[in-house]
């Protein structure tokens, strides 16, 4: 429970990097920000999702699957060895490898649930 | 046009043409088999892999709807031939299946909203839809309800709960497919967003004017063209200016930097989720959430180390079973056969008939036989897994070791039951989505020691490998000589399979992306029914592409060893003037280098029925009768032990030749009902060939270096 919380501080440390630097940058007219993707999340945190990156045909699968701007998610579980994770998405489990999570943005505006 | 066409088909054939169409995992195939009881018809549709089922249900106005079963789908745009093959069926494109009247479309309750999305295509399409909805027993079970006449409101069309297994709800559901055609088609289920609207519309009027379609499908044919990103699509059956209107209409999408293909989605998600609203009561809604049961499971078969000890207790128990439950049936089936053979030979006069008869016919009839209870259990057991739910947290569990070398989770069942007969194995790559992963899986497949090659094993080791103690505690014997010999093999088998897919994914298929979408279905208990009706599917596929093969090649090698005749001579010397004789003597400079001799040879070619031919082949070659008791084996291993080269009078056979032999055996293309299999599911063959090639050289190529490095170490 502890580790949770600890976790759950470091990634608002994160969104909150992620937000003065945005701001920052804005300025700068630049756009170059460490994002918060879905691989980042560990197993019992969640998100909404902002926006997916990726190859036409990778982002078109992930979107027919549900996974579209505003959708909450949740990562259930993780395999070990950084296997594939389990996310819970509009009511049902889907599985994908960390190289299609790191596609798929998201605002960490964490919490247990 | 169209309305004509309608008319035509109601009142001349009398049937009405349904094509049933859902997501995978959403009780689609308990759904068909509800609705036609056994009148089905299992096939495959023509240069693809894609199995085309089709039953006939009766409704209650006396007509009989044809149930084309489709593939089960997540989405309408083509993403594999599945995808392509329902488009083509629902455009009436293909001239091997009837253009539908109606879509029955499958949805799940308990998933509703990714359900949808699929609907929300068929909609497009213009064909009438008729909803079937199911697992609405499992959504009350977690305390939810699901109002239907709410979701009918908001769509638009019919839609029935079903429980197909109760055959709950099927009357009704047949009378809504009935009267569906009468009734108005309602507009495309979602917004077209003004940013997208001029290009679909434009490219509609084009579909409309130079491909004589009407307004709604070629409306679905514009959205579908503008959105893929792949070559699956027939472009090429279009016409140059729409083809090029396609081309301009998507440069000028880049242009304002609209990501057409996102829009839509959204659009269609956004009409889903004004679907919902309302249509399920949850009562868990405000008190917490609990802990669903199929979330404990998960917690425990995917857990990270308990989910590995249950995989791999799951496994074992199967493989016990197949191997233990397959044995009988398969000896009772053996020793009918050879009651056959013996009725043969005292009811018909002797001569070429009755040898042809008992020795090439029987003889394979009897092969096919003694897999199929093995083979029937493994698909059952496929079935099985598939159906419960477990087979995608088997995937889940296996994909990070089977993606280090290019293959995928779902790779991992096939290969384990090519440890059995690599049909089956071959068969079940149809479960792996990825096409890459599949084609690795298909072509190391038959690398794994199947239950054919065992024979061999087993005459080599215990003929020729000394029974020595290797490892043991005290007086106990763990592992004798022989015994790690035998085991060697299989892990020979495995590493060269996962070092060979390791080189396909670098070198041959390199570029290719991997993708791993994979749905973890909810657990459910299997419908036994269903589960029975898809082994024996699979189990006739199985007789239909082997048997026939198997059948064949047994007559041809029985052929080849019996002429010329010499009937004066003994079995043994007449072989080696037999046409396999001189074919076992023409490869014998080939193989030569790898320690064989021309009986060898013979016994090489023969296996091309099946490995497992290769014993008693040898026992006609050393003149042993019966080889199939210990005895008989005894027997024949005393006779290859004491066989020399003519002239220098060394051994044919030293430890080291039994060894190499058992490497060409592990490692040798040499099954033609493989080469079969693997040709009908890559579709052609290029990848068949290609696999003879490569296995046949690596074979080659291991055992001359180990019989050579044997050979100098003075091991021979």
């Amino acid at each position: 429970m502890k580790m949770l919380k600890k976790r759950h501080r470091i990634l608002f440390q994160k969104q909150a990097a992620l937000d003065s630097s945005a701001s920052s940058q804005n300025i700068a007219g630049e756009l170059n920000l460490k994002k918060i993707t879905l691989a980042d999340l560990n197993p019992g945190e969640c998100g909404d999702i902002i926006r997916l990156e990726g190859s036409n045909v990778a982002r078109m699968r992930l979107m027919e699957m549900g996974l579209t701007p505003g959708v909450h998610v949740k990562v259930l579980r993780i395999a070990v060895f950084s296997g594939p994770m389990d996310i819970q998405i509009r009511g049902y489990h889907l599985s994908l490898r960390k190289e299609e999570a790191q596609t798929v943005l998201i605002s960490a505006g964490v919490q247990t649930g | 046009m169209s309305s004509v066409q309608v008319i035509e088909v109601e009142t001349v054939s009398q049937t009405l043409i349904v094509a049933l169409l859902g997501n995978p995992n959403c009780g689609k195939t308990t759904l068909f088999n509800a609705l036609t009881g056994l009148r089905q018809k299992v096939g495959n549709y023509p240069g693809v892999t894609v199995d085309r089922k089709e039953g006939r249900s009766s409704l209650p106005d006396g007509r009989s709807a044809l149930i084309l079963d489709l593939p089960g789908l997540y989405s309408l745009t083509p993403h594999s031939p599945d995808e392509l093959i329902a488009r083509e069926v629902l455009m009436g494109l293909r001239k091997d299946t009837p253009k539908p009247d109606v879509i029955l479309n499958v949805v799940d309750a308990s998933n509703l909203e990714r359900n949808l999305y699929l609907t929300s295509q068929l909609i497009d399409t213009g064909i009438p839809v008729v909803i079937a909805l199911t697992m609405t027993d499992t959504l009350g079970k977690d305390g939810r309800e699901i109002h239907a006449s709410v979701l009918e409101d908001a769509i638009g069309i019919p839609v029935k709960i079903v429980v197909a297994s109760q055959r709950a709800g099927i009357a009704q559901l047949q009378a809504a497919l009935a009267s569906a055609s009468t009734r108005s088609i309602p507009e495309p289920a979602w917004t077209v967003p003004r940013e997208i609207y001029e290009g679909i519309s434009s490219l509609q009027s084009a579909l409309e004017r130079e491909h004589e379609l009407t307004s709604r499908p070629a409306f679905s044919e514009a959205v579908t063209l503008l959105m893929q990103d792949n070559d699956l699509a027939p472009l090429e059956k279009l016409s140059h200016p729409t083809r090029k209107l396609v081309r301009t209409t998507k440069e000028r999408l880049a242009a304002s930097e609209i990501d057409f293909a996102a829009t839509v989605i959204e659009s269609r998600y956004e009409w889903i989720g004004k679907v919902c609203e309302g249509v399920i009561y949850d009562s868990n809604a405000i008190r917490k959430q609990p802990i669903s049961t199929n979330e404990r499971v998960d917690r425990l078969l995917m857990h990270p180390v308990w989910g590995y000890v249950i995989f791999f207790f799951v496994m074992s128990l199967i493989f016990q079973l197949v191997f233990t439950m397959g044995q009988a049936p398969a000896n009772w089936v053996q020793s009918q056969v050879s009651r056959v053979g013996g009725n043969l030979t005292r009811l018909m006069p002797s001569g070429d008939l009755r040898a042809l008869l008992d020795d090439g016919v029987l003889g394979g009839v009897g092969t096919l036989l003694s897999f199929l209870p093995e083979i029937l259990l493994l698909f059952f057991f496929i079935s099985l897994l598939e159906d419960t739910g477990y087979l995608a947290r088997a995937a889940f569990l296996m994909d990070k070791l089977m993606s280090k070398v290019g293959l995928h989770g779902k790779s991992f069942i096939p290969l384990l039951s090519s440890f059995a007969c690599a049909i089956p194995g071959i068969m079940a790559t149809r479960t792996i989505g990825d096409r890459k992963a599949r084609l690795i899986t298909i072509l190391v497949a038959p690398l794994m020691s199947c239950s054919a090659r065992l024979p061999v094993y087993l005459l080599m080791t215990t003929s020729f490998v000394p029974n020595i103690r290797v490892a043991g505690v005290g007086g106990i014997t763990l592992l004798t000589l022989q015994g790690a010999v035998f085991i060697s093999m299989y892990f020979l088998g495995m590493i060269v399979a996962f070092s060979i897919a390791w080189l396909f994914h670098r070198t041959l298929l390199k570029g290719v992306s991997p993708t791993f979408l994979l749905e973890l279905p909810p657990y459910r208990l299997p419908g036994i029914r269903a589960t029975v009706m898809q082994m024996l599917e699979r189990a006739g596929l199985f007789v239909k592409q082997a048997g026939t093969i198997i059948l064949a090649a047994s007559i041809v090698v029985w052929f080849l060893s019996s002429y010329p005749k010499h009937p004066n001579l003994p079995p043994g010397q007449a072989l080696e003037l037999s046409y396999l004789g001189h074919i076992g003597k023409i490869i014998e400079p080939a193989i030569h280098p790898l320690g064989f001799d021309w009986k060898m040879g013979v016994g090489i070619a023969s296996s091309f029925v099946a490995r497992e031919v290769f014993v008693s082949t040898m026992a006609t070659v050393y003149d042993v009768g019966e080889p199939d008791s210990m005895a008989g084996k005894a027997n024949l291993g005393k006779k290859m032990q004491q066989d020399t080269y003519p002239g220098t009078g060394k051994r044919v056979y030293t430890p080291l030749v039994a060894v190499c032999l058992m490497i060409y055996y592990v490692l040798a293309m040499q099954c033609m009902s493989t080469v079969a299999v693997v040709r009908r599911e890559t579709g052609g063959w290029k990848w068949p060939i290609f696999q003879i090639a490569y296995m046949t050289g690596t074979a080659w190529l291991i055992t001359f270096v180990v019989y050579q490095i044997g050979h100098h170490l003075g091991w021979g």
